[in-house]
């Protein structure tokens, strides 16, 4: 037993990445949580075919070891080296979104262009998108300090970034991921300190894209007004918001038990979107009631990081990182709960997708050495 | 910022608990009834098999043509592919057309209940691909291995509502005992995903159907060819329109072959245009005026109740008014002195008018009662008809009706109300059901014998073999009759009725009809001819009674009735 510190892993491990028992719970228990409901959403097409063996399942079981490794390599990174790599990072995730959209794939729902096709697996540069543009404002708050009360600085350059990677990915078309990559940019700016009407104005600037989205793609507006009456018809785009409630109803408080809900043999996408509702009916109110809590540890973890970090930097990435896993996890939730209308959007880390599971364990990892370098960090 | 993310998340909480907890009943109860499918299994059919296990009807396997009119305007040309399916299955390339015509269409039948080389057929040319859009759904088949033979007796079949698939028996024996051939629908309920396929880990229960039981009737395969055979060559003889042959076992009320013209093709019903006079089971559902063979009822209740014995005789003339209307014989002749047997032989219409009168009206028509007119006889054929009888106190009855009744006049019956009739003479008296099924068979191979049963005593043992005497001794006094068969005893009554329409009576046509049975050593089988508007002749004697004799004497071969010893 060493004497120099309290903490159990930091005497055999001096230099072993994260201190944080917060962080390091949740990198464990939400991909966790993921490969096990993934791997009971996929009873269906287990079933349904002819083999025992689920090549997805087992994907995002490697997938979450891998994540969960990277998380924890990244955390040893110190997070301030990304602030020069950022906008080679930024500019080769911008070139893979515009790139994106000149792929066919004729089997993408929705005639939607948003994956790359590499051998058996698909690349969602979106996801990466993610992070690049978290990375790149903050280097950019850091970078201008005190300029960003400038019209100049907090439209033209922070709310050029977020333009940029939103337009390719209404293109796509994904306006979901767009209206979460738009919410996390503009709650940087804030962050960073911009004047509330530029905020305002960079707001307005956005509306005429979403709705020139809506007048574009059919099947938007048509999840828009079903939500809008309030009335979801059942053999239509209503059809998923019903069999979810169903799904938590059907849960009740403590679920069905794992892999033995029917409403996965019901729901579109129970393995993706909507395996929170996969969750609800085979866990109940406990599982969705402690993820909700999980998520909400994270944000309020991750606010409490950004208030003990004095660099500018670590300080935006923490808000960034945390805004962008939460809000995503609070709209996926919001729209299985028919609070908001159906939009395509994956729960982090624990829906299927390996794009998705990366990007957040890298944010994740970043999350955990700007954690160790602040006062909270220190401290312990 | 963190207020922000404890609202968001308290709305969110909120949501779930009121899913999950306030709604959770009823929102389950909606899922479980919404994922739960039922679907009922349609039983077998049971078959119809002649009383020596023959199959008369049958139900098999089969395939129906289905296309699917959007894929074929997608992948082909629709007329060429209708050419290609209506040279198949000679249909009609212009109708095949239309039904390939409308590319909203996901499904259109083109044909049903195809076997054998026609399906075979259709499935190569579907395998070459030269029919595109077009496939083979299971269907099954009701099928007479016999065509036409015994149509009436059988039936057929036709589509149900209560579920798809659903086969309805629609006349005959098909119809009177559907429930028995259908037998019961079994029900399977499963959960069902979005794409209608059961969830393994579901709710699964399974109510197997109950195949539908056999019957198995009296009818006699070679007496119904019999009957079939002589029918059709007496219409054609005479020139006539229709007809009835009926043969029943007088002793048990069986039916032993019922024959009508115009027929149909029960395995072919689909093909008619319309519900046409062929599908008429006539036996059960014409009513005619029986005419002649009549007397034979009104005798009977002059001996029963004790008015008239053979040798009893009358003076009325040839001509009577009786209470203001006129009544003639046939022959207009006047015979003094007539016996009750001549009365029979003569077929006297003033005869039976003096028996009638002598028995009274109110003892007349309950004879009639006893015999079983204006009553269905419950015989196991859909569409039996009770007949028209009005009796006295009936609105339209008045006096002279009791005359015209007496020689079956004024009075409507069904040939199987009057073969029932006439075999209670044949049985010492007791008239029994008529009756066409002997047995039922069930799925699992119990069988149950139908019983035949008296409906009741009609005269007592006595009056029946008193006028069996009468009417042999009549028959043979008979010049020249055609009724007679060489080396057997048989006794019956002609009749010649004339077609009542619009009012009146039609002229230079008739009914004509024989009713006889034998042989008299123990009568077993009774025949009931009845040809309708003969060209060619008129009188029964004439029409109906060579026919009688011709399938009475190839029923006796058939059933080995011996000849009178020394006669041939």
């Amino acid at each position: 037993m060493s004497a120099n510190t309290g903490h159990w892993l930091s005497g055999r491990l001096p230099s072993w990445p994260s201190r944080d028992p917060y962080l390091l719970l949740l990198t464990f228990v939400l991909p966790l949580g993921g490969v096990v409901l993934v791997a009971s959403a996929r009873v269906p097409v287990v079933l349904g075919g002819d083999s025992v063996f689920e090549r997805v399942s087992v994907q995002q079981m490697v997938l979450a070891g891998v994540g969960v490794g990277l998380a924890l390599a990244l955390s040893a990174v110190n997070y301030q080296r990304y602030a020069r790599l950022a906008p080679l990072a930024f500019a080769g995730v911008l070139i893979a979104l515009v790139g994106v959209l000149f792929v066919e794939d004729a089997t993408s729902l929705f005639a939607a262009r948003r994956w790359f096709r590499v051998a058996d697996l698909t690349v969602q540069p979106s996801e990466f998108a993610k992070v690049a543009m978290v990375v790149m404002l903050a280097a950019l708050a850091h970078h201008f300090g005190g300029r960003i009360r400038e019209l100049r600085v907090s439209i033209i350059y922070l709310g050029g970034v977020v333009t940029l990677v939103v337009i390719p990915v209404v293109l796509e078309p994904d306006l979901g991921a767009a209206i979460t990559i738009a919410f996390v940019g503009f709650v940087m700016i804030f962050a960073a300190g911009a004047r509330i009407w530029h905020l305002l104005l960079g707001f307005g600037a956005l509306v005429p894209i979403a709705l020139v989205s809506l007048s574009q793609n059919a099947y938007q507006r048509e999840r828009l007004m079903t939500f809008l009456s309030g009335d979801p018809d059942i053999n239509r785009t209503g059809y998923q918001a019903a069999q979810a409630q169903i799904a938590m109803g059907s849960g009740g408080i403590t679920g069905r038990g794992l892999g033995l809900g029917t409403q996965k043999f019901r729901l579109p996408i129970p393995d993706s979107d909507a395996v929170f509702a996969v969750l609800g009916e085979e866990f109940g109110l406990v599982g969705t009631g402690l993820v909700l809590v999980l998520f909400l540890a994270l944000f309020v973890r991750g606010v409490q990081i950004a208030a003990a970090t004095e660099d500018v930097f670590g300080r935006m990435l923490a808000i960034g990182i945390v805004t962008q896993l939460c809000f995503q996890a609070f709209v996926n939730m919001a729209v299985v709960t028919g609070l908001t209308p159906v939009t395509g959007i994956t729960l982090p880390f624990i829906s299927r997708g390996g794009s998705s599971l990366l990007a957040s364990m890298i944010m994740m990892g970043i999350l955990m050495n700007v954690a160790r370098q602040s006062d909270l960090g220190r401290d312990t | 910022m963190l207020g922000g993310a404890v609202a968001a998340a308290g709305v969110l909480g909120w949501r779930l608990f009121d899913w999950h907890v306030e709604q959770s009943a009823e929102l389950s109860a909606r899922g479980a009834s919404a994922l739960l499918a039922r679907s009922e299994i349609n039983p077998r059919r049971g078959s119809i098999f002649d009383r020596d296990d023959d199959v008369l009807a049958i139900s098999r396997g089969a395939v129906r043509v289905v296309a699917d009119p959007l894929s074929i305007h997608e992948t082909s040309d629709p007329f060429e592919v209708a050419d290609r399916l209506s040279g198949l299955l000679d249909l009609d390339s212009t109708g095949v057309a239309e039904r390939l015509g409308d590319p909203n269409l996901r499904y259109s039948e083109i044909a049903r209940g195809l076997t054998g080389d026609l399906a075979r057929a259709v499935e190569a040319a579907i395998k070459d691909g030269q029919l595109p859009g077009v496939r083979l759904d299971p269907d099954r088949v009701r099928v007479y291995p016999n065509q036409e033979l015994a149509a009436h007796v059988l039936g057929f079949v036709g589509e149900g509502t209560a579920r798809p698939g659903e086969v309805v028996g629609q006349a005959g024996v098909e119809a009177w005992y559907n429930d028995v051939l259908g037998g019961q629908s079994g029900l399977v309920s499963s959960d069902i995903d979005r794409l209608g396929r059961r969830i393994p880990i579901g709710r699964y229960a399974l109510q197997p159907p109950r195949h539908g039981a056999h019957v198995t009737l009296s009818i006699d395969r070679t007496i119904q060819h019999i009957a079939e055979q002589e029918l059709e060559a007496a219409i054609e003889q005479f020139g006539a329109t229709a007809g009835t042959i009926l043969i029943t076992n007088p002793r048990t009320g069986e039916v032993l072959g019922l024959a009508n013209r115009p027929t149909y093709d029960p395995g072919r019903v689909h093909s008619y245009r319309e519900f046409g006079p062929e599908f008429a089971n006539r036996a059960c559902s014409l009513i005619y005026e029986p005419g002649s063979t009549f007397k034979l009822v009104t005798m009977a209740a002059g001996l029963d109740v004790g008015a008239v014995r053979p040798e009893t005789t009358h003076n009325l003339p040839g001509t009577v008014n009786y209470f203001g209307q006129e009544f003639k014989n046939w022959d207009e002749r006047t015979y003094p002195s007539q016996t009750m047997v001549s009365v029979l032989q003569n077929s006297s219409n003033t005869g039976t008018i003096f028996v009638a009168d002598t028995v009274g009206a109110d003892s007349f028509y309950e004879y009639i009662e006893r015999f079983g007119f204006g009553t269905r006889t419950g015989v196991d054929m859909a569409g039996e008809v009770p007949g028209i009888v009005r009796r006295r106190g009936d609105q339209g009855w008045f006096l002279p009706d009791l005359a015209s009744n007496s020689f079956g006049q004024g009075i409507s019956v069904t040939p199987v109300q009057l073969a029932t009739a006439i075999g209670a003479i044949a049985n010492d008296g007791v008239m029994m059901r008529p009756h066409v099924a002997r047995a039922v068979t069930q799925a699992d191979g119990r069988r149950a014998t139908i019983e035949s049963q008296p409906i009741r005593r009609v005269l007592s043992r006595e009056t029946a073999q008193t006028l069996i005497k009468m009417m042999e001794a009549a028959e043979s006094g008979v010049v020249n009759n055609l009724a007679r068969i060489p080396g057997y005893r048989t006794a019956g009554k002609t009749g010649t009725s004339e077609i009542a329409s619009s009012g009146r009576f039609l002229e230079d046509t008739s009914i004509a009809s024989y009713v006889g049975f034998g042989p008299l050593e123990l009568p077993r089988v009774l025949t009931l001819v009845v040809i309708e508007r003969p060209q060619a002749a008129f009188f029964g004697a004439h029409v109906a009674s060579p026919t009688f004799a011709r399938v009475m004497s190839r029923v006796f071969a058939h059933l080995r009735v011996p000849p009178r010893s020394g006669q041939t």
